[in-house]
């Protein structure tokens, strides 16, 4: 058994479906869609599902082997609660086939308002132990402006919800950075939510992205985001809100109680490997990254027809199906790359014995003059035992990042 | 020599020279039409993008006559800018009429007429030629009139002609045979030889365009340069066949056509000069001839230091055609080292810029123009500058002069006004106007150089919506009151910034130039101060913010591709960058912070 199968890879389930569209979203998502999609895309991505599991997850090169073992399963979005229960539950249902570990983490990923309450318990049953709830904000105001379609009682009620369905493992998204916010609501939103005790925080700035109400607004100067400084003044905040109420800050903007941290996405930091099923799903398995199809018309079209049916594909098994595309291998340096700029965003930094592990070189020969350079400007520090950012570096750590690539 | 007709075309930009040209060669015979290129004499690519000449070419047409007489027709183009007036004039002294082509529907523009009233002091016989009268807004009589009122010419037998469409072309054919005078001189006579323009080939060297006065010139011919003093032994001679050099036994008095030496350096060749035979020297040299002086100066840089020495070699390349181009090496502290380069004005310096980078694919950052300062210094010695970096403590200055220009105007009446105000911001001292008719008005003005070398012909063009025409002449130095303008960034000078500029505004160009440049440098993750100061004392002042924040707060595994792509693009960004210290300012900021567009 290769040595990634023995660590367990994740396993991602993309639902490109929402309510409605939040104004900062560039997410792959679609709104609105009806019954009739929603069932059709469940199918093929069940299909799909099916398909990768009888071939050995892509992860491997010798599919023949023991089935790769998963210990994280994350469903994400989208917001897979704007399908219907059903549906969600059938997905849940082809999750539990999955070579699973015995304490995989599994997140189910929802927003506080998709009148799924009731369901939560059939979830939990279905292997559901861990939530992501975007909450954002908690002023009412600022969701109605980021067109959340939720309010703060509805988050509350979801909390109780959740906790009476069995689920305790929580995390909730925050957002900060916000048109018109100030230190002030950023404040009380970190309280409200403290309250609620969950086990985990994320706490964002508001990164604008191109082709969205939100840019548009700003461009046209309807809205303005606060100022650098305001933004690092909330992020500081939270820093010290969260840490002192026993939150520890382990990734550049993730916070969770001692043992809560989110295996599913240290796991990608780490470069451990995953796979992504489901439109637009971004896989990788150690050498290569990919990306799934984000034609619906193709997803559909491929794995929900007859015609790509499994028995038909068992016959000729010569070219094994798939929707990949922007297959991107990587190259040492690129992995090296990327281990830089995704293992510093966790603040215990990289220690120095694993990157020599995983590359057989020693970090300091490889990045001695940027690790030089970005010591001197302040933004990491340099210990014998592992390199992180230091709290400028938290601020301006793409300015470490792209010493890197 | 009854036979020959030597005529160049004067014309305003896009009034039809090039057109005509090529109508007057297929006309004549000599090519056919599959041969022709369209415009065969403007051959280089910018020329003909431009609609300009830049270098002077010539052609030999062989025309019959109605009466079954053979005529030898030289045309010598001219190029049709200011920047180039000295080559004009050498072109002209080497004819003995012009064709004065103008658009029936546009009139005469400032250009036009500074060039006739060169054709006139070199007493050529100017004929007039109505083109574009195929065009709707064609008026051939108000032309005619225009060019009896303002010129004073007869141009009642004027041919009214469409080059584009071939109306009318063998008239022009009879108005240079009847109109233009035969060549004179004397075959017998000792050489005596005009160069008018000269061209690098890598075969043959210096290919020098000459027109024969006196005597007759063949290989073997031991010739003089006079003005240089170089001696040369002719390899061959020739006459100009369309697109093409045709060898010929021997050029003779009033013939045009060219000879090689074996010369290896243009510079050996410099237009105006005279050639005669060393053993038989002719008495006297042409008069009129000038060593031509650059008169605008900017430093250029390659984009990638690296390329420093691609850029001699094409600098270098450029020069073999380009007597009038010089550079010597520059070393900047924000932009390392390059070259400082002379021009004969700003045309001429777009265009070498242009060819830089088109033809030798170079990326370049050129520093804001300059004109040639004298400057005296409180020990009574005297200094020319064409660098603004050089220029003396203010200490050691007693007083700078500036060249200053004649600047002609022809301006439609509705935008006398706009002109007027643009000619006193840039501090012009109204000489006079003069209507040249109901509708339009020459407006004379004295020009610091300065003032015109970098946006002025732009800004012209854009307050006549397109209509104002101009043109200058340098007339000498005056005394004025100047300052150097440097621009700090973060305390040091940026030398590539640093340009002479007169006092009194020299605030307020400091002051949009730091605000220009605020807008062009990225936050660092310190506060930057940009300041523009005149000696020790900062007249502007901006303040670039730190760098608070720079973080992609998400990045999870379907992120991962799309964010190293954003990481690379922003390390890109910053390998085109240069230190000014510990800033790092982005190349396209020189450039832009020059602008100084009209807002």
């Amino acid at each position: 058994m290769r040595e990634s199968n023995a660590k367990g890879m994740g396993l991602y389930i993309h639902i490109p479906f929402c309510v409605s569209k939040c104004a900062y979203c560039d997410f792959l998502s679609f709104e609105g869609m009806g019954r009739d999609i929603h069932e059709r895309y469940v199918r093929a991505l069940v299909r799909e599902m099916q398909y990768t599991r009888g071939h050995g997850g892509y992860c491997t090169a010798s599919s023949e082997t023991s089935p790769p073992l998963y210990d994280t399963v994350y469903i994400g979005g989208g917001t897979p609660t704007a399908l219907p229960p059903p549906l969600l539950c059938a997905i849940l249902q082809e999750v539990q086939q999955f070579n699973l570990a015995p304490n995989a983490e599994i997140t189910l990923e929802m927003n506080p308002s998709t009148n799924q309450l009731a369901s939560l318990a059939s979830y939990a049953c279905l292997g559901i132990n861990r939530l992501s709830i975007g909450l954002q904000a908690w002023q009412d105001e600022f969701l109605r402006g980021l067109r959340r379609s939720h309010t703060s009682t509805e988050f509350i009620e979801t909390m109780q919800a959740a906790r009476a369905a069995g689920i305790c493992n929580i995390n909730v998204d925050l957002m900060f950075g916000l048109p018109w916010q100030s230190l002030w609501h950023w404040r009380e939103s970190i309280t409200q939510v403290l309250a609620c005790k969950p086990t985990h925080i994320s706490a964002y700035s508001l990164t604008p992205a191109e082709d969205t109400p939100l840019w548009d607004a700003l461009e046209a100067g309807k809205i303005k985001l606060p100022s650098q400084t305001s933004d690092r003044a909330m992020y500081h905040e939270a820093i010290h809100m969260l840490s002192k109420a026993g939150y520890e800050h382990y990734e550049l903007s993730n916070f969770a109680k001692p043992g809560y941290e989110s295996k599913h996405n240290t796991n990608c930091w780490l470069r451990e490997p995953y796979v992504g099923l489901g439109l637009g799903a971004h896989s990788f398995n150690g050498d290569r990254r990919w990306r799934n199809t984000m034609d619906m018309g193709r997803y559909l079209g491929v794995w929900g027809s007859p015609t790509s049916d499994m028995t038909q594909q068992s016959e000729g098994m010569a070219h094994p199906i798939n929707t990949h595309e922007d297959v991107e291998i990587l190259t040492q340096r690129d992995a090296m790359a990327e281990a830089m700029f995704l293992g510093l965003r966790m603040t215990k930094g990289i220690k120095l014995q694993d990157f020599y592990r995983n590359f057989g070189q020693q970090l300091t020969e490889c990045f001695g003059h940027e690790l030089k350079m970005l010591t001197a400007k302040g933004l990491i520090t340099c210990t014998a035992e592992n390199i992180a950012l230091t709290p400028l570096g938290l601020d301006l750590a793409n300015q470490v990042f792209e010493a890197f690539v | 020599m009854k036979q020959i007709r030597n005529f160049c075309i004067i014309a305003h930009i896009d009034h039809g020279k090039s057109t005509l040209a090529d109508r007057l060669i297929e006309l004549a015979g000599t090519l056919t039409q599959r041969e022709m290129q369209n415009q065969v004499l403007d051959n280089m690519d910018l020329e003909r993008e431009r609609g300009i000449t830049i270098k002077a070419q010539s052609v030999r047409l062989v025309y019959t006559a109605p009466d079954g007489q053979e005529y030898i027709l030289n045309l010598i183009d001219t190029p049709g800018h200011v920047d180039f007036t000295y080559e004009v004039s050498r072109s002209l002294a080497a004819c003995e009429g012009a064709l004065l082509i103008v658009d029936a529907a546009q009139g005469i523009e400032a250009q036009t007429l500074a060039n006739v009233y060169l054709a006139m002091d070199n007493n050529l016989e100017i004929v007039p030629v109505i083109n574009k009268i195929d065009l709707i807004a064609a008026d051939p009589e108000k032309t005619k009139a225009d060019i009896e009122n303002i010129i004073g010419l007869d141009a009642s037998e004027a041919p009214l002609i469409s080059a584009k469409n071939s109306i009318n072309i063998p008239d022009v054919f009879a108005s240079i045979v009847d109109k233009i005078p035969p060549p004179q001189g004397d075959p017998n006579a000792p050489l005596k030889a005009l160069i008018f323009d000269s061209l690098y080939d890598a075969y043959k060297g210096v290919i020098v365009f000459i027109r024969v006065m006196d005597g007759s010139i063949k290989k073997g011919t031991k010739a003089l340069f006079m003005a240089t003093g170089k001696e040369f032994e002719i390899v061959e001679v020739g006459y100009f066949g369309p697109g093409k050099f045709v060898q010929s036994p021997e050029l003779k008095a009033g013939e045009v056509g060219y000879i090689t030496a074996s010369i290896k350096n243009v510079r050996d060749t410099t237009i105006g000069d005279t050639i005669t035979e060393s053993s038989r020297p002719t008495p006297e040299a042409f008069p009129g001839y000038k060593h031509v002086n650059s008169m605008v100066f900017c430093g250029i840089f390659p984009a990638d230091g690296a390329k420093y020495q691609d850029l001699r070699d094409s600098l270098d390349k450029l020069r073999l055609n380009d007597a009038a181009l010089q550079f010597e090496p520059e070393t900047s502290v924000a932009l390392g080292f390059g070259f400082r380069c002379g021009f004969l004005g700003l045309l001429h310096l777009e265009i070498i810029q242009e060819r830089l980078e088109r033809e030798y694919n170079l990326d370049l950052i050129t520093t804001a123009p300059s004109v040639i300062y004298k400057v005296h210094k409180t020990d009574d010695t005297m200094i020319e500058l064409s660098n603004p970096a050089d220029l003396p403590d203010p200490s050691r200055i007693s007083f700078i002069e500036e060249p200053i220009v004649k600047a002609e105007i022809l301006v439609p009446a509705d935008y006398i006004g706009p002109i007027m105000e643009l000619c006193q911001e840039r501090r012009g001292i109204y000489l006079e106007m003069e209507y040249m008719d109901a509708s339009r008005a020459l407006l004379r003005y004295e020009l610091p150089l300065n003032e015109i070398i970098y946006d002025f012909f732009d800004t012209l063009k854009s307050r006549s919506k397109g209509y104002a025409s101009f043109d200058y002449d340098l007339i000498g130095y005056k005394e004025s009151d100047l300052v150097k303008l440097d621009i700090l960034v973060h305390h040091e000078p940026v030398d590539a910034l640093s340009f002479i500029v007169y006092a009194k505004t020299a605030a307020e160009r400091g002051r949009r130039m730091a605000e220009k440049l605020k807008k062009e440098i990225p936050r660092h993750q310190f506060e930057i101060p940009i300041q523009a100061a005149i000696g020790s004392k900062v007249v502007a002042r901006e303040t670039i913010g730190a760098l608070r924040k720079d973080v992609l707060s998400k990045c999870y595994g379907g992120d991962i591709t799309r964010k190293k792509k954003l990481l690379e693009k922003q390390k890109e960004g910053k390998k085109r960058m240069r230190s000014i210290g510990v800033v790092e300012v982005p190349q396209q900021a020189f450039m832009n912070v020059l602008k100084l567009d009209e807002d």
